[in-house]
Formats: C-alpha cells, structure tokens, sequence
C-alpha cells in the first residue's frame, strides 16, 4: 500500500506536467483546429532552451525560466508565420503530416545542437522530502504541482477573463463571426502558438526536475496525446484530468508491470490507454461527442 | 505508321486506352522504356560497391513506398505505424529463414503475415478518420516496439537477431549484385501490381473512400471492406520490404524500424506524390539518395569548416533534413516530384510549342 501511494504521488506530479503540456496542445487545436504532432518536441525544445540558458549561458536558475519560456514563445510565432499560415485551408491531412515533419526536424536539431549525453541542469527547488502523514514525499512533487496548480489557474483566468483569451475563445467557437467582429484571426492564430510554445517549454521545465533530461524527453512530451484524448480533445478541464491519470498509470505501471515485463511498460502504458479509448469513446471523458459513423 | 508519331495526346483505340503505361502503343515510350530497363540491368556492373548498397536500399524503399502510398495516397488512410510492418516483416523472415525455408517462400510469407497485422491495426481506423487515425496507429507502432523489445525469445530483444542468407535449395543467395537483380525485379513487379491495382475495382473504391467515404457508401462500395483492404495491401507490401531489408541487412534490431523510418517514409510519398506509382518510386530514391548526396556534400564543406564536422551526427542530420523536406514539400509542392516529372515531358512533348 506504501508503494502505491507513493507511485501515485509521483505519478500526480508528473501528471501535472502533462496536463500543462496537453494545454498547449488542447489551445492549439481549439483555437487553430491544428493537432501538433511535434507537441513532444516543442516540451523538449523548451528544456533544453531551459538548460543552455542555465548551464552553458551561466543566468542565475530561476531567470532561466523566464529566458527559456520567451524563446519558446518566439519559436511558436515563428513555426505559425512560417509554416501554419501558408497551410490554412489545405486538408487536415496535410497539416497533420506538416506537423509529423516539424516534430522530426525539432527533435533532430535539437539531437545536432545538444547530442545525445543526458545533460545535468541545476535543480530549481530545494532536495530532500517532506514527512506528510507518514510518507516521505520528496518536495520537488509538492513543488512541481504547486507550479504546475498556478499555471494553469493563470491561463484559465486568462482564457476567460482577458480580451485576448476571449477573443482566442471566439474564434475556437466560429471563425467567421470572430473576424466579422473585428477580430484578427491571424494574431489569435500567433497568440495560440506563442502561449502553446510557453506552455510546453514550462512543462518541460517542470518535467526535467523530475525525470531528468535527455533526447527522450520528447516521448514524456508526447504523452499530453494520451492525456489531451482521455479527457477529450477540445476539453480543457479534461486535458487536466487526463494528465493526471495518464501520469498516474505510468508510474503506476512502472512500479508494478515493470518487474513483471524487464522495464519499459511507462513508455507503453500511455498509448494502451489511448488505443482503448480511441475505440471506445473517441471524443474522450469530456469532450463533445462528434458523430462521425464511418 | 501511327506509332512512330513522337507525341500525341489522344487515343486511337480501346487498347491504347486500357494500356498500363498511357503511350505504351508509341514507338518512342517503348524505346525509352527499353533503354531504362537495359540501364537498370547493367548499372551494377559498372557501379562501385557503395552505389549498389545503396540503390538497393532504395529499391526496398520503392516497396515500402508503394505500400504506404496506397494506404495514404489511394485510400487517405494516414498511418504511422507503417515501421512497424516493415519491422513486423523482418521478423517473420528471421524467424521462418532460421527454419531453413526457402526464400521464395519466406517473402510471400512475410508479405501475408504482415497483412494479417495491417488488418489488425485497421480495427480502430474503421471508425477513425484523420487525426485519430494518426494517434491509433502510433499507438500501434509503439505497441508493436515494445513487444519486439520483450520477446527476446522469438526476436531478439533489443540486441536484435540474426538473419540467415537467402538459400533454395543448395543454392545461396549472396552479394550486392545478386541482391540488387532480386530487389530491382521485385520493384517492379510491385510497381505494375501497384499501377495495375488503380485501374481495378479495387483501386478506384480506395480512390473512392479518399475522396468521400459517405459517397462511397452511398455508391455501393463497402467502406469496411475497402478500408480493410487498404491495410492489408499496404501492409502486405511494407512486410515485404521488411522482409527484403531483412534478408539483406542480415542482422536487424528494434532501432532498424523507429518512428523516424515511419516518418521517412511518410516523407517519401510526400515528395514523390501522393496517389502516384511514379511518385513513390521517384520519391523513395530521391529519399534514400538525398542522406547520401547530404553526406558527400557535408564532408566537403567541412573540409573548409572543420567546426561542420557533423559526421557523428549523421542521423541527426538525416532527420531534420527528412522533416525539412517533408514541411518545404508540403508548403510548396504539396503535388511532389511526380509533377515536375509530368511537366517536364510534356514539355519535351510538346517541345517547341510547350506553355
């Protein structure tokens, strides 16, 4: 039982990390209707823009969140000005594999840029564990979650409350009657892409104190797809759930399957779950039920 | 006398009509097409031992190509997991050629397995479209890693798993050249399957659900059947390219047939164009020669610049430029190499009142 609640914590705050990183992904494909096959390596690209700012540039830890979150920001505008803007009105099909070849060519220059030795940043938040009801819970968990709680608190404040998120919400809800209001489709586009740039690279932050970096962090950051469809892809409380329990399964999984099966059943568990509910419930926990017999 | 015009653009008969290759009838097309296959036949007599190795890599990747582009090309089905049935094929042949069966059997035989397999991944696609198709089928493929890399007793594990020479009888297939005359042969004969396919009712139901499965169904195709169909001829033919890539590599391991092959061959379809039997060949060579030409062209420059000395990271190289090519592609010729390919002979053609 001891084992349990511990998998399940750690899972909680990894869990977390997803559910942001799904948040990005759930934002673009909302307001853009764009799924980001290269979500994974936007979260990738973010920690290692993390690490070079605080390791091979020297800034202070903490100013290289900032540093690291702006660049990714820049790298979102950029992909959406240079790629998603020529491709607006060609069929899905194409976007998808568009964005299949920009998650191959992230992944691989950052490969060029980094290599492939797992790289050591500075830990953000202070070691050792808590003694919470007799479990010892290491504070980076409490410290990843309590991040990862605001953050997405600020970008669901932001998404009601602000002019810009509510004209992103306007035109997720319909395209031409946003534009017919003055809203200016090609910035709400840019803005979905900056903020899912921000996104995924505070969720790689947040994934690196946990799990470390190297070149497979791209996998961690694909995990937001199993999340993004268990809780329903234009759900963004349902991206939260999701990643919580997709994290959950995978520690879960790692703690119990793992002996059973040599190791790896982590990376696996994710995408058994979403097989399964891509032929159960497509549309997910929370999401709305399209009606798409074929 | 009609047959030595040099190019015209109508059709005489029915029999021109029907014909494979439109021209066939043409003195000239047929000229040209002897001329090609005399060049296929004495390349590797003439060609250093690298340039083989090479043109038979990308011979297996006219396989594959074929397969994945009917799937995606034909039918619009979107796939990720087109690794997995090449890695799927591999394994068969390493298992089946380790019992000593005789090559001409074990690739058919890969070839069926793999089918099976496709007709497993396609249980999700009859209900998905799109996106979800693409998630079901990574899904797919990163099942298909993981069981690879857990059944060491049948494949290996991840160190991977020997791959007997191909034998018949007493008789041992070996050599570049050997393989280069068996893979060539077999591009081909795929390439008239493939080309022959389009014309049939089979292939126009493919082209049918692409383009609207409601209509489809409402023209009395069974979506079901054709969607299983696609999957199972794609896979058939990916598991063949495994197979051939088995055969040939003689040792295969789980990273032989990661997401990057997935992704390198959704590349090659793009590039050559999609729904195209030229496109997939055009594409899968240009696909495999362009790491090549990136390589030599790289190793110059870095003579100039030491700094560029990239050679370690080859296949990082290689992935980037495979996404580079497939986003430039997709941006500007979303048609691929096929086109050009159309264009430039009507414009000889048509040659000196081309537009």
């Amino acid at each position: 039982m001891d084992l349990f609640i511990q998998l399940l914590l750690t899972g909680i705050a990894l869990g977390s990390g997803y559910a942001l990183g799904g948040l990005g992904f759930v934002l673009i494909y909302k307001a853009t209707g764009v799924f980001n096959f290269s979500h994974g390596q936007l979260t990738m690209a973010g920690a290692y823009f993390f690490y070079m700012y605080q390791v091979q540039m020297g800034l202070p830890p903490w100013w290289s969140v900032p540093a690291a979150v702006a660049s990714m920001f820049i790298v979102g505008l950029l992909i959406e000005r240079l790629c998603l803007r020529r491709m607006v009105g060609e069929p899905a099909i194409a976007i998808i594999m568009l964005t299949i070849g920009l998650g191959s060519l992230l992944r691989n220059l950052v490969g060029l840029v980094w290599g492939t030795q797992p790289q050591a940043p500075v830990p953000l938040f202070e070691p050792g564990a808590l003694l919470v009801a007799g479990f010892q819970i290491p504070r980076v968990y409490i410290w990843t979650l309590a991040c990862a709680a605001i953050f997405i608190a600020a970008f669901v404040i932001y998404f009601r409350k602000s002019s810009q998120g509510i004209a992103m919400r306007a035109v997720a809800f319909n395209q031409d009657h946003a534009s017919l209001s003055g809203i200016s489709i090609h910035r709400v586009f840019a803005l979905s892409w900056g903020l899912a740039g921000v996104m995924a690279a505070i969720s790689g932050i947040l994934m690196v104190q946990l799990v470390g970096l190297d070149l497979s962090m791209d996998a961690r950051g694909l995990s937001a797809f199993p999340a993004a469809i268990l809780g329903g892809i234009d759900s963004i409380g349902g991206v939260i759930v999701g990643g919580l329990i997709i994290g959950a399964a995978e520690t879960l999984a790692g703690g119990y399957l793992d002996p059973l099966f040599g190791g790896g059943t982590k990376e696996v568990v994710g995408y058994v779950v979403l097989l399964l509910i891509l032929m159960l419930r497509p549309y997910g926990m929370f999401g709305t039920p399209e009606i798409r017999k074929v | 006398m009609s047959s030595f015009v040099f190019y015209r653009n109508y059709r005489l008969s029915y029999l021109e009509d029907r014909a494979l290759l439109q021209g066939a009838q043409n003195f000239w097309t047929r000229a040209w097409l002897v001329l090609g296959a005399m060049l296929l036949l004495a390349l590797p007599l003439y060609l250093p031992q690298y340039w083989i190795y090479t043109l038979n890599l990308a011979a297996i990747a006219v396989i594959g190509a074929l397969g994945l582009n009917l799937l995606t090309g034909h039918a619009g089905q979107i796939s990720l997991a087109h690794a997995s049935m090449l890695a799927i094929g591999a394994y068969t042949t390493a298992s089946l050629a380790k019992l000593g069966v005789p090559f001409v059997l074990v690739i058919p035989a890969a070839g069926a397995f793999t089918a099976l397999a496709g007709c497993l991944i396609s249980l999700p696609a009859l209900r998905l479209k799109g996106l979800y198709l693409a998630l079901a089928t990574l899904s797919f493929f990163v099942i298909v890693d993981f069981a690879i890399r857990k059944a060491a007793f049948l494949t290996g594990g991840a160190a991977g798993t020997h791959v007997p020479p191909p034998t018949l009888g007493g008789f041992t297939l070996a050599g570049d050249k050997s393989f280069y005359y068996l893979f060539v042969t077999l591009a081909t004969l795929c390439a008239i399957f493939v080309a022959n396919l389009q014309r049939t009712w089979v292939g126009r139901s493919l082209m049918a659900v692409r383009d609207s499965d409601i209509a489809a169904e409402m023209a009395g195709i069974s979506v079901f059947r054709t969607k299983l169909l696609a999957f199972a001829l794609s896979s058939f033919l990916g598991g063949m390219a495994g197979s051939l890539l088995g055969y040939y590599l003689q040792f295969i391991n789980p990273d032989n047939f990661g997401l990057s092959v997935s992704v390198a061959y959704i590349a090659m379809i793009i590039v050559g164009g999609m729904g195209s039997v030229t496109g997939s060949i055009l594409g899968a060579v240009f696909m495999t020669l362009l790491p090549e030409a990136l390589r030599v062209g790289v190793h110059a420059l870095s003579k100039v610049l030491p700094a560029l000395d990239v050679s370690s990271k080859g296949a990082f190289v290689e992935g980037a430029v495979y996404g580079l090519v497939i986003i430039l592609f997709l941006m500007f010729k979303p048609e691929g190499i096929a086109r050009f390919w159309r264009d430039t002979l009507a414009y000889f053609r048509t040659w000196p009142f081309g537009h």
